[in-house]
């Protein structure tokens, strides 16, 4: 082979390895941490105050969604509890106005697949398995890719079912 | 040789086009997948030539580079907004069930509501319900759509009548000015609706007529069975509609009539009906169908014989001549008056006038006498309504009492049905009192007679002398329009209420979901109405309605149950939970025959022999009933029964008189009848009489909204008036050909069998003898891979032919399941409807009368699937349960699955169905289906969503699925059990034992697929030899 060809099979080699570093990255949710409307701080609430996990997303022992709490749950605390910190007040604002807070999603799936919590937490998986050390987030972070390579490994080494319509339906 | 299957001596076809094997259809066939784009297509249908220029290129090209760069962008935010205070009882991702009643129709069935975040998704038979007893029919499972019609109204209107546009108003101007006429009313205050039954509704409505002076309801039906009450009094002296028992009918005649698409109590009789059509101990029910039409009921029959609508009653005469004078049968055989009656129809003078032999007349009678006390013999039905329906009626009575079935299979006492009260006379009484001045004020809720009755009849003319009239109707339909007011009510999902489908029987409506809209329910306007007039005692009560319908039910229906729960409030929870409360004593179901009045028999005598000319028969479509969902989608776009048509309805003619008059399939013609003629297309339909010619009403809606309107045509106007009556049969007709011919949206052309065997049949006679009957052994073949293993489940289905009856309600219940689209007519067209199971009609024998079989056909999660080898991405594949996936979001779209499936069962999403989809429809989805885009391929998939929950369920509770734990949508809601689905790999489960049955069949098992679903061979009552539904 030639200099020129040797160069150019050279050149092409780190192309395609850019390229393809590059389309990895396509939907690469991996530390995704948008602002939320209210900064709530899961240090605060799940780490200093060790508040378990399952007092507020309270569904995700027995439904497919671990669910955001409702503002009543909020507010069975913040009705009294630090009730003159400025994101409390507006908290509080916002349930007597009526409004429940938009909270940005962060760990999301396409709407083609299927999650359940109630599955996993049967299976004794640890919240921070794939969500991470929240309670040490001031603010929530995704902390896994969760893409379907990261569930299927999982899976395959617990010998959990990898059927195609495990997850998609 | 036709274009059919062989099976041995059977051909099966699909339609007529397919029997002659006409090669525009064949050639249709061939063009599944169109290779051009749709616009080609279009083109060459206007006879123009479809063209890309190089400019349209480079602007397609250049846009879709665009579009590409574009897609590669972050995913779209997404927000969670909580609950701001969490209601108890919803776990998001978990249904909630409520009981509750159908409104589908007024047979009031009890259905229990699955609910998703507050929102109504499926609706499903309430198992404990005596009625339905868990089964839900086709419109039933339809109605839960009509809930999220986007063409409801949102707000009250005041309506000016259609001399200007309706304007929106506030419920306290309506109210206000609504009031101001009631306080001042001298004349007639009438509440016109449909068949009610409830006993706290109809309390609210008596005590509302009962505060004004002359003051009353009348029952107005689209669909009513008047004649039925009339002749029961004049018969026996009491006004009643029985309750009709089908399951106890092991002989069935059925004259003009089709109890299993418009019957008054529908999932009822189709599931009494299929429990006798089962085998059980080498027998079944046998089924004589005599009408001028083929009905989906006279398509189950198992002899089928073409009858005038007028002639009719003449066969009935005949059966009870041979009967009573020529066999010296019952009692009444000693009755000269009865002998009298009977003696101009003997069975030679039914022949010489009918047509129909007289062996025929001799046969059924024999076959009914055998049964008698077993059998029923059923003639209400619209193509059997002539202006003699009421004689046909009484003769028919004769002939039930002669029998020893009344009592028997007609329940007249024990619990009677309600579920049917609108007359023709009450109607018109009413429409002479309106005439008349005599009526101020008029409120309409739950029927449309705008829509429904013909101009003739005079409804719309008489309303200009009415002063006031108030719809309570949902929509500015047909009859809103023209009335003052619109207060627009509740969807039954949205209601309190209560129902008492048959005597004894009540269960209560709850709502399952918050109003959608500014509306009020009909009986809380009824209440707002007569407290804001203060009108009588009514008026001075400050009570809502759902507290007037739980004090009604303290002190009326409480009493009734034999003193188990002492506490009221107890007893109000269990009603409301259960879904049902039964007073009826169903351990002795017989009653004594009742004493037959002879004098009703004074009529009888054979008249003129009809001429020659065609006569129009309307009939009740099985889909759109009478018309009043027809902005449902689901519903329009589901194939007539018998027709398979879609999207419209047509002037169906035999083959006989296409030929005799030269007419095509989808020859517009106009037909004139009374007042209205009407272009229609024309459908060459076998099993139907030469001299008849008929079309179905439910169609042609004006004002349904953007679905219903202006698909097909309003039938109803036909109907011939007379003074005290309505007809819809045995109409004159004119018929006139135009050159116009259109394409036909039919389902049941778009796949040729090739000439293989899908279908087994044999005769009941056979199968005594070998129970393997009619089927052609197939020889084991070898097969290229490895048997799959099945160490867990497996998931299989068995289909019993002789069950099912082709009533669509699977199609239904997987469609709302499912998310199933609705494409269009104009897809339908080019064969890309979207069912997922789908039910195939074939027929065979003599193509003027043929015999009908249905089978429902869905993916058969073969075992060798031809589509998993296919797929270039792997987006099928098989599973170790036995079942075929199908990967969404793997799919490329490449269709060589489909292409490959030789049951074409995969469904492709040729467009973006979903898009533009008025809201709020979207509330109507199931969130445990994936919603498909365009590009997509999509089939059955066995309920898979279902399997998963059961399996969670089953594992939360650390044991195994059992057989009965869940059902497939398909399987929950079908009518007669035709559908069997569980784990083939226990031995117990039904699936297995229907596996192992002698009937049971694979279809196209030369192909060695290894189908999942075994099928059982279609059984007839009919002799073997017997040429089935030939009259001389």
């Amino acid at each position: 082979m030639g200099l020129k060809t040797k160069a150019a099979v050279f050149l092409l080699v780190v192309v395609a390895y850019l390229l393809w570093s590059l389309a990895a990255e396509i939907n690469n949710n991996k530390g995704y941490s948008p602002v939320q409307p209210n900064p709530f701080s899961h240090k605060i609430h799940a780490g200093d105050n060790k508040i378990p996990c399952l007092y507020c997303h309270a569904h995700a022992e027995h439904s497919p969604h671990a669910t955001v709490p409702a503002m009543n749950v909020c507010m069975g605390c913040h009705n009294v509890v630090a009730t003159g910190k400025a994101h409390v007040v507006t908290l509080r604002q916002e349930y007597e106005a009526g409004r429940a807070i938009g909270w940005i999603r962060i760990h999301d799936m396409p709407d083609f697949v299927y999650f359940s919590h109630q599955q996993h937490m049967a299976k004794g998986i640890e919240c921070q398995t794939c969500h991470g050390p929240v309670e040490t987030m001031e603010k929530v972070y995704q902390a896994r890719r969760l893409n379907m390579g990261d569930c299927v490994s999982c899976h395959r080494q617990n010998n959990a079912p990898t059927s195609c319509n495990t997850c998609h339906n | 040789m036709q274009n059919g299957h062989s099976n041995g001596n059977k051909i099966y076809w699909g339609s007529l086009a397919e029997y002659r094997q006409d090669p525009e259809i064949l050639k249709k066939q061939e063009e599944e997948f169109y290779s051009k784009p749709q616009a080609f297509f279009e083109a060459a249908e206007q006879g123009k030539e479809f063209e890309v220029s190089r400019r349209d290129l480079l602007k397609i090209g250049g846009a879709a580079i665009v579009f590409a760069a574009a897609a590669c962008a972050r995913r779209p935010v997404e927000k969670i907004v909580p609950y701001l205070n969490a209601p108890e009882q919803i776990v998001p991702g978990k249904p909630t069930w409520y009981a509750s009643t159908c409104g589908g129709c007024s047979a009031g069935c009890g259905i229990l509501v699955k609910t998703r975040e507050g929102r109504p998704i499926k609706l499903e038979g309430n198992p404990a319900h005596s009625l339905n007893k868990g089964k839900l029919c086709a419109r039933g499972q339809a109605s839960v759509l009509d809930l999220y019609d986007p063409d409801r109204a949102r707000h009250p209107y005041k309506v000016f009548r259609s001399q200007t546009e309706p304007q929106k108003i506030d419920w306290q101007t309506a109210d206000s000015e609504i009031a101001y006429s009631l306080g001042t009313v001298k004349g007639e205050v009438v509440l016109l609706t449909g068949t009610i039954h409830g006993p706290a509704r109809l309390r609210l409505i008596r005590e509302f007529t009962g505060a004004f002076p002359k003051s009353r309801q009348v029952v107005y039906d689209a669909l009513s069975f008047g004649e039925i009450a009339k002749a029961q009094e004049t018969c026996y002296g009491n006004s009643i509609l029985p309750r009709y028992r089908f399951d106890r009918a092991e002989t069935l005649v059925l004259l003009g009539a089709d109890p299993l698409s418009e019957g008054h109590s529908v999932t009822e009789f189709a599931q009494g009906f299929g429990s006798q059509r089962k085998i059980r101990d080498k027998s079944m029910s046998k089924v004589i169908s005599f009408e001028p039409a083929m009905s989906l009921s006279g398509a189950n029959a198992d002899l089928h014989y073409s009858v005038r609508p007028k002639d009719l009653f003449k066969v009935a005469s005949g059966i009870a001549h041979q009967l009573v004078i020529i066999d010296g049968r019952s009692g009444l055989a000693n009755e000269p008056s009865v002998t009298r009656a009977l003696k101009d129809f003997s069975p030679a003078k039914v022949e010489e006038e009918v047509g129909l032999s007289h062996g025929t007349i001799e046969m059924v009678a024999d076959g009914l006498w055998k049964k008698r006390g077993k059998g029923l013999v059923y003639s209400a039905g619209m193509a059997s309504r002539t202006s003699a329906a009421l004689e046909l009626q009484i003769t028919t009575n004769l002939l039930n009492t002669i029998l020893e079935n009344d009592g028997q299979t007609i329940d007249y006492g024990s619990s009677p049905s309600n579920q049917s009260s609108g007359t023709h006379s009450q109607m018109q009484a009413l429409i002479a009192d309106m005439k008349a001045g005599k009526v101020e004020v008029l409120f309409i809720h739950g029927t449309n007679p705008a829509y429904s009755l013909p101009d003739s009849a005079g409804f719309i003319d008489a309303l200009k002398n009415v002063k006031t009239v108030v719809s309570l109707n949902d929509r500015l339909d047909e009859t809103s329009v023209l009335c003052d007011y619109l207060l627009p009510s509740l969807h039954i999902l949205e209601s309190w209420g209560d129902a008492q489908p048959q005597k004894g029987l009540y269960s209560l409506i709850q709502p399952a979901i918050g109003k959608l809209h500014d509306n009020r329910g009909f009986e809380e306007s009824i209440l707002a109405l007569a407290q804001k007039s203060k009108a009588g005692k009514l008026g001075e009560r400050q009570i809502s309605w759902h507290d007037y319908l739980k004090e009604t039910w303290q002190q009326e229906i409480y009493q009734k149950q034999r003193g188990i729960l002492t506490d009221f409030d107890e007893f109000w929870n269990s009603a409301l939970r259960v879904g049902v409360f039964d007073t009826v004593d169903r351990t002795n179901e017989a009653l004594p025959v009742r004493k037959f009045r002879v004098q009703a028999l004074a009529y009888l005598r054979m008249p003129e022999s009809t001429t020659d000319e065609l006569g129009l028969v309307l009939y009740t479509p099985a889909m759109q009933y009478d018309g009043r969902a027809n902005n449902n989608s689901w519903l329009m776009e589901m194939p007539d029964p018998v027709t398979k048509m879609t999207w419209e309805n047509l002037a169906l003619v035999a083959p006989k008189t296409a030929e005799r008059l030269g007419l095509k399939e989808g020859q517009i013609v106009n037909l004139t009848s009374g007042e209205m003629t009407s272009a229609i297309p024309v459908h060459i339909q076998p099993g139907m009489h030469p001299e008849v010619v008929a079309v179905a009403v439910g169609w042609g809606r004006g004002k349904a909204g953007r679905v219903g309107d202006k698909a097909g045509i309003n039938a109803f106007k036909w109907a011939k008036v007379y003074s005290d009556k309505w007809a819809f049969s045995a109409l004159p007709l004119k018929l006139e050909k135009t050159e116009k011919i259109v394409r036909l949206a039919t389902t049941q052309e778009h796949h040729s069998i090739h000439q293989r065997p899908i279908i087994y049949e044999a005769s009941l006679d056979e199968y005594k003898e070998d129970p393997s009957a009619g089927k052609h052994g197939e020889e084991k073949l070898a097969s290229m891979w490895p048997e799959h293993k099945y160490d867990g489940y497996r998931w299989g289905m068995g289909i019993d032919l002789n069950s099912c009856i082709g009533c669509n309600a699977c199609m239904l219940a997987c469609q709302a399941e499912n998310n199933v689209p609705v494409v269009g007519k104009e897809q339908v067209i080019r064969g890309r409807e979207m069912s997922w199971i789908r039910i195939d009609r074939y027929y065979s024998g003599n193509p003027e009368n043929p015999e009908v079989v249905h089978q429902p056909m869905l993916c058969q999660h073969c075992e060798n699937a031809p589509c998993e080898t296919v797929c270039p991405v792997i987006a099928t594949v098989h599973n170790e349960e036995g079942l075929n996936l199908q990967i969404y979001n793997r799919c490329v779209g490449t269709r060589y699955c489909s292409n490959n499936c030789p049951y074409k069962v995969r469904r492709f999403n040729w467009f973006e169905f979903t898009k533009d989809l008025a809201s709020p429809l979207d509330l109507a989805f199931n969130p445990d289906v994936t919603v498909r885009e365009k590009g997509v391929m999509e089939k059955c998939t066995f309920c898979t969503q279902r399997i998963r929950s059961a399996k969670e369920q089953a594992k939360a509770e650390g044991r195994k699925v059992k057989d009965g734990d869940f059902q497939t949508a398909c399987q929950q809601t079908c009518p007669t059990d035709a559908i069997v689905f569980g784990d083939l790999n226990d031995p117990e489960s039904k699936v297995s034992k229907m596996a192992q049955d002698e009937r049971g069949f694979r279809v196209l098992e030369i192909l060695n697929t290894k189908s999942s679903i075994t099928y059982l061979t279609k059984i007839r009552n009919r002799p073997k030899t017997e040429k089935a539904g030939e009259h001389s």
